[in-house]
């Protein structure tokens, strides 16, 4: 009986040392200081999704991801409470200046702010239009569907025959 | 191995090739250990799910493998064929095992651990105990993490000298993440790898838990009854995403399928031997019931939690059948087979949710189906001598495979029951006492493709079909310790009816082969032991349009071991030459987060990469989704991923 409690302790044992964690992960860490009230309304990096506002100061949930190098694409929203219950009133399209790299087992930071992304108007450092199209058409399409986003001033109107009340009709609201 | 007398099964994915089948998940290929059924009536993933990743390999004793519908005792998707795993009442000794696989760079090594404890008692009672736990990575870059742990226990308590009852308990738990399918324009563009992930919330957990009790007796020297029951419950989230960001291009089209299933039935069966006028009358007749209690959803999701509900059902199952074979022996050389089944299939749905304005969702209700399936077929064994043994034969027989009943209460509706019928005939022979060498020619005609497709809760039509082929099995004895066996397919199959494609039928295997050297020779005080297989398929249609095609494959394996009284050591190395291969392939429509989104213009220039297309067709100029191949690779070289070995029919959920 002896012999069984070992063998069947040693198989436990093995089993917990085994333990091979090296997937990769991601997470965003939004480093506005709270004072500029910008909030992270999405953001998404190679095959990861952060669809949860990000409030100044606070990260977000650590998402499974890959190894990968990659930009980062975001969407922030000035002046915006996610408590308010209301949806942001303006979305802001910005981009990482740099590709960002994770390798295996890593957990990449995503730290979003005016140093590290481009394309916020305050920091007088606006997207090309053709970026901001690519953001605003490819990678969140549903936040400005039926609407136009101007890249030099961070704004997005109406497309002519969109209906004033259509889905993602804050995101479609004068800037 | 992953081929076995012409099944071949996809080392990622498990699907099953099999005369002229991609049993994508065992709708038409009977899976069942010790007589209980591993395919799944009616779940949430498709029809006829067969997971056999709740079996501990190495408490299989034997795999009875029979093709075609030609044989009475196999009812429910036994169209293809059927496979019965056998497991062991006891072992020589307990035994510990460890293993650890791996391949090398790309990423950590998994393990595996078994403990088999077989204790001996003067009664007469065999019994055995075996537990096995392990984790799993794959070559993959967002790593399997398939931790699991699978049970198996079995007494055997011999009741007199010819009657014993057997308890037996199996029980599995694992979770593990996917890789999903991968659009081929994307990796051969570079922007993921062969192993990468584009949804690396891929995955889920599942549970099987498992009890029977059988009862055999031979009531006389010339008779033998059986009779088994069996309950298990079944749970089952797979969360996937196969066409990324059409449906929603911002959430993505992740989605997760949830069964919660009772299953319970049994089967007997009596068999009775007896000459009249020197006529040998072989005669059996059985009956078997099942019953499956399921809840079943569908959701969308992100990150693995629920967006919104897509379907909801309570379904109710039950198929009885019955069933007689005369086997008639009137001289040496000559046997007959006349038997059939009859099959009763009884079903409701309780449909929990129609969400606004879908028109595909099943409606409640309740209806039953049957089925008659004739079967007989002929041997006639000209040689009987010591240097040669052959035998031809005749077989005709009507199966079946049950469908999703969800499908017979939606539009268009599914019939409940397909019918398949199969003709074959064939020899096979031994020669010299070295040589086995076996041929076969087949047909089986289906009466529908129509499926019930779990992955969107709808139904996709398809027509009647005919699947003919050629089956060629050799093993030869080159000495006492060598030998050489080589398996080849050539499949013809298709539509009946052309639609204007040729009647072409998507993703049916054309040309199979495997086979391999095997030696088992005494070295030292052990026994050293070695093999090299390989098995393959060549290129296929992905589509029934036949314009894009599935690429074939040739893997190698290798296998090398030794065993002394006490130990036993092995090492497997899989994809011994580093061969580039898709371990599965789909013609799916897909969108990239990155390409234009739905009815966007296309952009000049854009590349749809090879075997893809829009698909609208001709002239780009806005675009619904970019469909072509996806793919799944197979493992990068030189991976000893096994210390463990891989049970025959491995395989885990997509």
């Amino acid at each position: 009986m002896n012999l069984y409690r070992t063998v069947v302790l040693s198989l436990l044992l093995g089993a917990a040392a085994c333990e091979t964690p090296d997937a990769t992960s991601a997470v965003v860490d939004n480093a506005y200081p709270e004072a500029t009230r910008v909030v992270v309304y999405k953001a998404w990096w190679a095959a990861t999704l952060f669809k949860e506002p990000v409030v100044p100061g606070a990260s977000s949930d650590i998402e499974r991801s890959v190894p990968e190098s990659d930009v980062v694409y975001a969407l922030l929203t000035p002046g915006w409470d996610p408590a308010s219950g209301s949806p942001p009133t303006r979305l802001v399209a910005v981009r990482s200046k740099d590709k960002l790299v994770a390798s295996r087992g890593d957990t990449l930071h995503i730290v979003v702010s005016d140093a590290t992304f481009r394309g916020s108007c305050d920091a007088r450092e606006p997207l090309s239009q053709e970026d901001a199209d690519f953001i605003t058409q490819r990678i969140f399409p549903g936040d400005f569907a039926n609407a136009v986003y101007d890249a030099r001033s961070c704004t997005t109107t109406p497309t002519p025959d969109a209906d004033a009340g259509s889905e993602g009709g804050a995101d479609a609201g004068p800037g | 191995m992953p081929s076995a007398r012409n099944i071949s099964v996809s080392r990622w994915n498990g699907q099953y090739f099999l005369r002229g089948f991609d049993v994508d998940h065992g709708t038409d290929l009977a899976l069942s250990i010790d007589g209980i059924p591993v395919n799944m009536v009616g779940h949430a993933h498709g029809q006829g799910y067969a997971d056999t990743n709740f079996i501990i390999p190495e408490v299989v004793e034997r795999v009875e493998i029979a093709k075609g519908p030609y044989f009475a005792y196999q009812g429910d998707f036994a169209t293809a064929g059927a496979v019965n795993m056998v497991s062991r009442d006891d072992f020589e000794h307990s035994s510990l095992g460890l293993g650890v696989s791996g391949s090398p760079g790309h990423g950590a090594a998994g393990f595996r651990a078994l403990l088999i404890a077989s204790p001996k008692f003067e009664s007469g009672l065999k019994a055995t105990f075996a537990v096995e736990a392990g984790r799993q990575n794959g070559p993959f870059d967002n790593p399997e993490a398939w931790d699991k742990y699978k049970l198996f226990n079995k007494l055997t308590y011999p009741i007199s000298a010819t009657s014993s009852i057997t308890l037996g308990e199996m029980s599995y738990g694992g979770a593990w993440h996917g890789s999903g399918q991968l659009p081929a324009r994307a990796v051969e563009q570079g922007g993921v790898s062969r192993f990468g992930s584009i949804d690396p919330d891929e995955g889920g957990y599942t549970s099987r838990h498992q009890i029977f009790v059988q009862y055999k007796v031979r009531p006389s020297d010339t008779s033998e009854l059986k009779a088994l029951a069996y309950l298990g419950s079944y749970r089952f989230n797979l969360f996937s995403n196969f066409s990324l960001f059409i449906r929603d291009p911002d959430s993505g089209d992740e989605i997760e399928q949830r069964d919660r299933r009772t299953f319970y039935g049994g089967r007997v069966s009596y068999r009775i031997v007896h000459e009249l006028e020197k006529v040998r009358f072989d005669t059996t007749m059985g009956g078997d019931v099942r019953q499956d209690d399921i809840h079943e959803e569908l959701w969308n999701t992100v990150h693995r939690r629920e967006l919104s509900q897509v379907r909801s059902n309570n379904v109710y199952e039950t198929m009885i059948g019955a069933w007689a074979n005369e086997e008639i022996t009137p001289v040496r050389w000559l046997r007959l087979d006349v038997g059939g089944r009859a099959d009763s299939l009884s079903f409701a749905v309780d449909n929990k949710l129609t969400p606004a304005g879908d028109t595909n969702a099943p409606s409640s209700g309740v209806d039953s189906a049957s089925q008659l399936s004739p079967k007989t077929s002929m041997v006639v064994s000209p040689l009987q001598s010591d240097p040669a043994q052959v035998d031809l034969y005749v077989n005709y027989g009507h199966g079946f495979h049950s469908n999703d009943v969800r499908g017979a209460f939606s539009k268009p509706s599914v019939n409940p029951l397909t019918r398949a019928i199969g003709e074959e005939v064939g020899a096979r022979g031994r020669f010299f006492d070295r040589w086995d060498l076996a041929v076969a020619f087949w047909q089986l005609d289906l009466a529908s493709e129509t499926v019930w497709v779990g992955d969107e809760g709808t139904t996709e039509v398809g027509g009647s079909t005919r699947r003919q082929g050629i089956e060629l099995e050799t093993r030869y004895e080159l000495t006492r310790w060598l030998s050489a066996d080589a398996d080849v397919t050539f499949t013809k199959s298709e539509f009946k009816a052309n639609a204007g494609n040729g009647n072409g039928l998507a993703l049916a295997p054309k040309q199979t082969y495997s086979g391999g050297l095997s030696a088992r020779h005494a070295l030292g005080p052990g026994i050293v032991r070695g093999g090299l297989r390989f098995y393959g398929i060549t290129d296929r249609p992905a589509n029934d349009e036949g314009d894009i095609i599935a690429k074939g494959f040739t893997l190698f394996d290798v296998h090398a071991g030794y065993r002394l009284r006490r130990f036993d050591v092995a090492f497997d190395v899989e994809n011994l030459f580093n061969q580039d291969s898709r371990a599965a392939q789909f013609d799916t429509t897909g969108r990239l987060r990155t390409e234009p989104a739905l009815g966007a213009p296309v952009p000049l220039g854009f590349n749809c990469g090879s075997g893809g297309k829009l698909a609208t067709g001709g002239e780009p100029r806005h675009l619904p989704g970019l469909r072509g191949r996806a793919l799944h690779p197979a493992i990068p070289a030189h991976a000893p991923r096994h210390g463990d070995r891989l049970p025959a029919l491995a395989r885990r959920p997509r």
